[in-house]
């Protein structure tokens, strides 16, 4: 019958509605604070980055320095 | 009116809603906030090792938190623990279905986890008596393949699932703690915040979703991708989300703000993200797409700065180590490269 997919398809209803309420109502701040935070971010972190500055071949874990050899 | 039909008015006008909440807020954007700082010079990283070992294509990798470890898994039907820089197979681990999709490294290392098209999660402990590797749990449950999971502890695990969900389990007792339902569509890829207290996820449904993992609700809801959402990660500092999607772009949100702050596209890009993560300052964005390239972008001026060619099939998964030394890529072609 349908019935229930009647009461359900309103159970559903329902919940899509209390989950948007839920969301419309978080707390935002403004853009130009979350973009600052997000840049200062990146420039207090760079000097950290070894994928962003390199990293030097004698601190390289992965690239043990070789003497080199030519025969 | 009905009760449908007004509750379909109040949804309509809750969108709304939202949408004009996030406009307002809206004072600049994340391009004029970084219009004085210079793009980031070419990053060129080469190929340190390749990890060979599986014979088929390796569908995910992850990271120890103890940075030279991580574990792969391959449809070969093996979960591989390497060491990164010797490129010894710590451990070879036979799974029982070949058709594994994601796995996972405990924070403590103790633990590895995957899982794929049984529908389930297979824990093993890496550190038993007797120094074989067995099964120490199987958390079955979901209706649907297993796409991604993620340690809290050695205790819990969050995965998620072509069964449009995502779930929060006890590993010792092997039950769901909390189920996350929500999404519309196949979930396709998980992140834990770096404090622990939320997690993302992306989906088939186009959206991006975060959960509080204690109070078991979804906080926000993020749109914007015009096809699946494949991966998904925290910008290092817990405030901000990546995705990666079939629509060939990743997108930035901010979490506080509530709303997408850019996007990472080029027109000469036209095949989907696969898997994508960031540097350590997050300046770097490093994503892996179906054409069997990695893409390296400035995170602030949106701008392509470098490409990983080396790959020859599809990237289809991508981490970068806790200390930020290197990249690892998986690939398709069965191999693992580590980068920097």
């Amino acid at each position: 019958m349908s019935n229930n997919n009647a009461s359900n398809n309103l159970i559903i209803a329902q919940r899509a509605v209390k989950q948007l309420r839920l969301e419309a109502s978080i707390r935002r701040i403004k853009v130009s604070q979350a973009a600052a935070d997000l840049r200062n971010f990146c420039v207090q972190n760079a000097p950290k980055d070894p994928l962003l500055m390199g990293v030097p071949s004698s601190d390289n874990p992965f690239r043990p320095p070789k003497p080199c050899s030519l025969f | 009116m009905g009760e449908m039909e007004q509750l379909r008015k109040e949804a309509e006008s809750l969108k709304d809603q939202i949408t004009a909440a996030r406009k307002a807020v809206q004072d600049t954007t994340l391009q004029e906030a970084a219009a004085g700082i210079t793009v980031v010079g070419r990053v060129q990283l080469k190929t340190r090792k390749t990890l060979r070992g599986h014979l088929a294509k390796i569908y995910a990798m992850h990271w120890a938190v103890d940075a030279n470890l991580c574990v792969s898994a391959s449809q070969d039907g093996k979960l591989i623990v390497w060491d990164t820089i010797t490129t010894n197979k710590v451990n070879a681990i036979p799974l029982k279905s070949s058709w594994v999709m994601t796995c996972a490294y405990a924070p403590s290392g103790n633990l590895v986890a995957c899982g794929g098209l049984d529908n389930m999660c297979s824990i093993y402990n890496l550190k038993g008596k007797d120094g074989n590797v067995k099964v120490m749990r199987e958390l079955a449950a979901h209706t649907g393949y297993l796409s991604c999971c993620r340690f809290l502890s050695d205790s819990e695990i969050i995965t998620s699932s072509g069964d449009c969900t995502c779930v929060l389990w006890d590993i010792e007792t092997g039950t769901q703690k909390t189920v996350f339902a929500g999404h519309q569509g196949d979930c396709m890829s998980l992140a834990v915040s770096p404090d622990f207290k939320f997690f993302i996820s992306g989906a088939c449904d186009f959206t991006a979703k975060l959960w509080d993992i204690r109070e078991g609700v979804c906080r926000q809801t993020f749109g914007g991708h015009e096809s699946d959402i494949n991966a998904i990660g925290f910008f290092p500092n817990g405030n901000a989300v990546i995705t990666g999607s079939d629509d060939a772009t990743c997108k930035l949100y901010d979490l506080r703000a509530d709303q997408e702050l850019i996007t990472y596209q080029d027109s000469s890009i036209m095949c989907g993200v696969t898997s994508l993560a960031p540097s350590l300052s997050g300046r770097l964005i490093l994503a892996g797409y179906d054409d069997f390239n990695v893409n390296i972008w400035d995170s602030l001026k949106s701008e392509r700065v470098g490409v990983l060619a080396g790959h020859d099939n599809r990237v289809s998964c991508i981490g970068v180590s806790a200390d930020g030394m290197a990249c690892c890529t998986g690939s398709w072609d069965s191999f693992l490269k580590i980068w920097n």
